[in-house]
């Protein structure tokens, strides 16, 4: 048995009392901080919220007191520019806020680009981006430099693009290989017309990632110009791009060119068979028929349920309950 | 008196006239529309040929009465304004010739007959002008409406609610309350009411949804007063379609125009005076 003395269980206790009172002393100390911070803001709202109204909608210009002094009404003028940009738009309400931040809270933000907590620069990063900061586009391409998580990464390209979208693809196109599907998808839905013309031309060199998200998009935007765009991608040696071509032609929610059709019958990869398959659907009855014969015994059962789908859709109803027996 | 009937519409005099008048004001007014009293002295036929050819214009519930003058007839044309009152004269000079009328728009709940008569008399009087339009008596009376804006954003509300107040709206003032969320609003009693109530509502709500609070606002008795803007940030048409015909009147999609939503609202209730 260890014999433990007395004096120092005692001590070791006295200890993790001390430790319990000092995180106590801190817990109450930071919540008086943020109640002092939110009365702030709070008193802050009330006092301009009318003052703001005027000048967001064009009234009067913005005098020298709606400038936030701290963090607490910088944070209210943030809720503020929030609840404009997100539920209302025109008559210039979105370049007064740009031309208010600009002036007015780019100090705040460049200060918060060069803190070392993560959550503040990332926040910055954001914030730069919604408010349209033009004025630190410098800074942050500064922080380009520096090492930096992969979601500060992307918000930098998104800044980027926002305000230099001229040779945006030509200036990072071989840097974006480590985003995620969603963000390059969300990448290629913020790009300019143009930008996103540039992209497309240089589809061969881009990253799978990019490669997929700008076809996902097309399928998205629906635009029956990109038709042959995509129909040219059906050519490609990878069934990764084919397959997602489908997918995206599938989107567009038209009735599927034979060309199309007919290629991917043959298609020795069944993801490809099985959306023809299903394209089916949108063509005239004896057509479809006629093509569902013959995927009605391909070697993959879900190109045998979608065709028996197809066929079971199109019949009338006595016949359909005898397919489905 | 018993109305003195000719062919088929009767022909009111004292005291019935200040009655029926006074009926069909109350009711034009109340309902937000305008009544137009009609005067005509015809100096070459007699009161009989000139009630007898009136009678064969006027529509079952226009309203035909005599005046202390004999060579006068005067007509009420309930929920109508000084554009039907002139194509009715018209049609009336186009079949006896000129005579000499005068038109008075009834818009104020104060207008009274007697006094109308004599202005319509004196201006028959002394204006060369074969029609006469006299300004009608009194301001239209501003109409109270009440303006619900129901969304969670606190801040978002503020905005709504500070562009309906400075909203410029002639005939109507404006009632502006907002609420966080639908179940305060439909406790909060301030849908009972008589008053037309316009309501701008978010389609997500937090106790109670806009959807919901929608079909309890059409199920009310006074639902004929709501006129009702549904919000939301899915631009579906199939949720459009439902709203619709659930009873929305309107829907914005957010982001939407600060300026094309008051233009919305002010159209709307330009039509309350339709």
């Amino acid at each position: 048995m260890i014999g433990v003395p007395v004096t120092a269980i005692f001590i070791g206790v006295l200890l993790l009392f001390l430790v319990l009172a000092v995180l106590t002393v801190y817990l109450f100390a930071a919540r008086a901080l943020q109640d002092r911070k939110s009365k702030r803001a709070e008193a802050y709202l009330s006092r301009n919220g009318e003052i703001w109204y005027r000048v967001l909608r064009g009234f009067e210009p913005a005098p020298q007191e709606l400038v936030p002094n701290d963090e607490a009404e910088l944070a209210a003028v943030e809720e503020i520019f929030r609840a404009y940009l997100t539920n209302v738009t025109g008559n210039g309400i979105r370049e007064r806020v740009r031309a208010f931040a600009d002036v007015h809270l780019a100090p705040f933000y460049r200060k918060k680009l060069k803190s070392r907590n993560w959550s503040e620069r990332m926040n910055a990063l954001y914030r730069i981006e919604d408010f349209g900061m033009e004025s630190l586009l410098g800074d942050v391409r500064k922080l380009d430099r520096k090492k930096l998580s992969e979601e500060e990464r992307f918000q930098l390209y998104l800044i980027e693009l926002q305000f230099r979208p001229d040779g945006f693809m030509d200036r990072t196109a071989g840097r974006l290989g480590y985003l995620s599907e969603y963000e390059s998808r969300q990448l290629f839905f913020l790009m300019p017309e143009n930008v996103f013309e540039e992209a497309a031309a240089q589809f061969g060199e881009l990253d799978p990632v990019l490669k997929f998200g700008l076809i996902e998009v097309l399928g998205m935007q629906q635009d029956l110009m990109r038709l042959p765009f995509l129909e040219g991608l059906l050519d490609s040696p990878d069934p990764e791009i084919r397959i997602r071509a489908l997918r995206a032609i599938d989107a567009f929610g038209i009735r599927t060119p034979d060309q199309i059709l007919e290629r991917a019958f043959d298609s020795p990869v069944w993801e490809e068979r099985f959306l023809v398959a299903r394209m089916l659907r949108r063509v005239p009855a004896d057509e479809a028929a006629r093509y569902a014969s013959r995927l009605r015994n391909d070697p993959s059962w879900l190109v045998r349920e979608e065709i028996r789908a197809v066929l079971v859709r199109q019949r009338s109803p006595e016949e359909k309950s005898a397919v489905l027996r | 008196m018993v109305p003195n009937k000719t062919g088929t519409q009767a022909v009111l005099k004292e005291p019935h006239i200040q009655y029926v008048f006074d009926l069909l004001k109350a009711n034009a007014l109340r309902g937000r529309r305008v009544m137009v009293m009609v005067l005509i002295r015809a100096e070459s036929e007699t009161a009989a040929e000139t009630a007898s050819r009136l009678q064969s214009l006027v529509r079952s519930t226009d309203v035909l009465f005599e005046t202390d003058r004999p060579d006068e007839r005067g007509v009420l044309l309930p929920m109508s304004g000084t554009d039907e009152a002139r194509g009715f004269l018209n049609r009336l000079f186009r079949e006896a010739g000129e005579m000499k009328a005068a038109v008075l728009e009834i818009i104020h709940p104060d207008t009274e007959l007697s006094t109308s008569l004599m202005r319509m008399q004196s201006a028959i009087d002394s204006e060369e002008e074969q029609v006469t339009v006299l300004d009608p008596f009194g301001q239209r009376p501003d109409e109270e409406v009440k303006v619900s804006v129901l969304d969670p954003d606190p801040l978002f509300r503020d905005v709504l609610g500070k562009a309906l107040s400075h909203l410029d709206t002639p005939g109507a003032r404006l009632v502006v309350k907002t609420f966080g969320d639908g179940r305060s609003f439909l406790e909060s009693g301030w849908t009972a009411s008589a008053h037309p109530h316009l309501i701008v509502m978010n389609d997500l709500l937090p106790r109670q949804n806009g959807l919901d609070v929608l079909h309890a606002l059409r199920s009310l008795p006074n639902d004929g007063k709501f006129t009702i803007l549904m919000m939301t940030r899915r631009n579906s048409e199939e949720d459009m379609t439902y709203a619709y015909e659930s009873g929305a009147d309107g829907y914005l999609i957010k982001p939407f125009n600060l300026r094309l939503f008051e233009a919305q609202v002010k159209r709307l209730l330009t039509r309350l005076w339709s």
